[in-house]
Formats: structure tokens, C-alpha cells, sequence
């Protein structure tokens, strides 16, 4: 295999690995309204996303600017926990809230820091960013890109064949979210 | 982690068991040269559980065992091979992580090598081994696991 193949396979498993489930969480909390006739919103927000955390992940890996890990480490579940709260509202309810790209984009950053934390733990001082940070981000993008794509059917498989309304799977969701993230926020007390 | 207090940005946050490591393959020598850095935590948490030692690694108490007990571990851990020797070299011991340096002479005219990377396996279930082969042409890169802990490698000599 070589360098660049590793590091897609890295940056996708980092993502799409149920072990580390805070960012699947929050991807179910940003996108649980949505079905896919939302597509266009869905891409706002899926964009806002990646921008923001690829601007942290490449600034922290190229060691430009680094907050400490575990201020990080807290933060992210606390973008689940105000993702999840919002969610209550009329706006978080909407499948084309502006507010709720803005927070895909805001909290994007926070972890796009987290991204890099392991990103740091596999890479060499030698490493360069074609060959290693490039492809571990497109990793992460396609990694990402899935399990949108698997919250939409699980959210169509629903709503068609069990007639649960897109509304109830979002407080549902919001439930569980904010109750797995609070317990990892209080687990990471910086 | 509860009470833990931030200092610095260059703390690692250790929720993964991965480890990644640089082999160089010297085609005028035949020599395997390899870097290996490993969480220093994890390290000492080995040598405790296989050797029963407190290591105190890098630090004024450190156990005179240390380096040849993990010359020990990773020349059963580490394998290439057709290897016909295992070189200590050394190590550099962070706060984070420990970098652990070593050779490994195989025959000069090697062009692919079967390594086996079983390091920290016997600590961790998920443990993941990174390891970047670097020759003339370029370089190759594999990845260990517990289902896969081994791999072939071909040498580029030109």
C-alpha cells in the first residue's frame, strides 16, 4: 500500500468508526430532520462542516495554532449537547435552518481540532502534507459523506415503512444524543 | 479525564492504541533502520505487565533493565523475515511519547520483506501499528493489526 492510501483508509476509519461515535453523533444531531429531498440544505451544511474543521485540522497540522487536546475533547460533545438542545426549537425542527448551518460551520472547528489530535498520533515528523495530511482529510470527507448518506435511510426507512414522523426521529435522536454527550462531556472535564 | 489540567497544546489525548514507526533499508549495508514511536504510557505499562519492572523511563530512576528488556520485546515482536541480527540502538523518552530506535540486518540483495509487527498486541485489543518502509524509489506503508499482523513489503532499490 502506499503512503497516501494508508492515510485515506485512516482518515475514513477515524470518522466511520462506531468506537469513536461523538462526531457520527453529532452528524445525527446536525441531520436527523432531514430527508433527502433536503439535499440542497443538506450540502450547505455538509460544506459548512467540512470547511471549518479542515481549516482547524490543517492549521493544527501543520502546527500553526493547537488548543490543548483535552479542552477539545470536552468541546466536542458540548457541540453535540447545544446541537441536541436546539433542536427543541422551531428553527432546530427545520429542514433548512440558516442557524443550524451556521452551528455545522462553528462546531466544525472544534472538530477539526479533534481530527488532528489523531492525526498528530499517526504521523511522523518526516511526513508531509501531500502524502499524508491530504489524503487523511479526503478520508474523513468520505467517511463523513456516508454516514449522512446511512442517517438518510435510516431516517426514509422510517418514515416509509414504520410511519415515523421525521419530527419524532428528531427528538428522539436529540434525546439520545444529549444524554451520551453529556456523559462524555463530564468523562473529558478539562 | 477528570482533573487532568492543560498545560500545554502539546499534550496527546490517548484514546487510541496506535503507533507508527519509519523503516529505512540501506541497500549497500543491508541494514533495517527503525524508528519506532510508541506512547511512552503504553510502554511502561508493558515492561510492568511482561517483565514486573517499574521502569521509570527516562527519568534519574530508571530501571538499568529497561533497554535490554525492550530489545527482548520487540526483537520477538518485530520481526522481519531472513533477519540475521537485532541491533539496540536506542531510545528518547517524552512526556507522550517514547521514540525507540533499532536495526535489523537482512541480506543485501533484499527486495521484499514479510515483517511482522506484533507489537503492544498482547496489551491491547485494538492496537494498530503504522509503518512507513522507506528506500531509494520511495516508499511503501503498511498497516498491523491483530486480524493482520503481518505484511509484505517490497524494497524499491532504484
Amino acid at each position: 500500500m502506499n503512503e497516501f492510501t494508508l492515510y485515506l483508509r485512516l482518515g475514513f476509519e477515524h470518522i466511520a468508526d462506531i468506537r469513536a461515535f461523538d462526531h457520527i453523533l453529532f452528524l445525527l444531531t446536525l441531520t436527523a430532520i432531514a430527508r433527502f429531498k433536503h439535499w440542497k440544505w443538506l450540502i450547505w451544511m455538509v460544506t459548512a462542516f467540512t470547511l471549518c474543521h479542515t481549516l482547524t485540522l490543517i492549521m493544527a497540522g501543520l502546527n500553526i495554532y493547537r488548543p490543548p487536546a483535552s479542552w477539545i475533547e470536552f468541546l466536542i460533545p458540548v457541540t453535540i449537547l447545544v446541537t441536541a438542545l436546539f433542536n427543541l426549537t422551531k428553527a432546530g425542527m427545520d429542514p433548512g435552518s440558516r442557524a443550524k448551518v451556521f452551528m455545522a460551520g462553528v462546531f466544525g472547528l472544534v472538530h477539526g481540532f479533534g481530527f488532528s489530535n489523531y492525526y498528530r498520533m499517526i504521523v511522523l515528523d518526516s511526513s508531509d502534507i501531500w502524502t499524508s495530511l491530504l489524503p487523511f482529510t479526503v478520508g474523513i470527507e468520505l467517511g463523513q459523506l456516508l454516514i449522512v448518506l446511512i442517517i438518510l435511510l435510516i431516517g426514509a426507512l422510517l418514515e416509509f415503512v414504520f410511519k415515523v414522523k421525521p419530527r419524532d426521529w428528531n427528538l428522539f435522536t436529540s434525546g439520545v444524543a444529549f444524554g451520551l454527550a453529556l456523559y462524555l462531556a463530564m468523562n473529558n472535564w478539562p | 479525564m477528570v482533573g487532568n489540567l492543560p498545560l500545554s497544546g502539546d499534550e496527546i489525548r490517548h484514546d487510541y492504541f496506535v503507533s507508527v514507526a519509519e523503516a529505512e533499508f540501506d541497500p549497500s549495508t543491508g541494514r533495517v533502520k527503525v524508528a519506532m514511536k510508541l506512547f511512552t504510557d503504553d510502554l511502561e505499562a508493558m515492561l510492568k505487565k511482561n517483565f514486573d519492572v517499574a521502569p521509570y523511563l527516562g527519568g534519574p530512576n530508571e530501571d538499568g533493565r529497561v533497554d535490554s528488556l525492550l530489545t527482548n520485546y520487540l526483537s520477538t515482536r518485530f520481526r522481519i523475515k531472513g533477519e540475521t541480527e537485532f541491533q539496540w540502538v536506542g531510545k528518547e523518552v517524552n512526556p507522550d511519547a517514547t521514540w525507540l530506535y533499532f536495526t535489523i540486518q537482512m541480506d543485501r540483495n533484499t527486495t521484499e520483506i514479510t515483517i511482522t509487527h506484533s507489537v503492544f498486541f498482547d496489551m491491547f485489543e485494538d492496537q494498530v501499528n503504522i509503518l512507513h518502509l522507506r528506500g531509494v524509489g520511495g516508499t511503501s506503508s503498511a498497516y498491523f493489526n491483530k486480524e493482520k499482523p503481518q505484511q509484505i513489503l517490497t524494497i524499491r532499490h532504484e
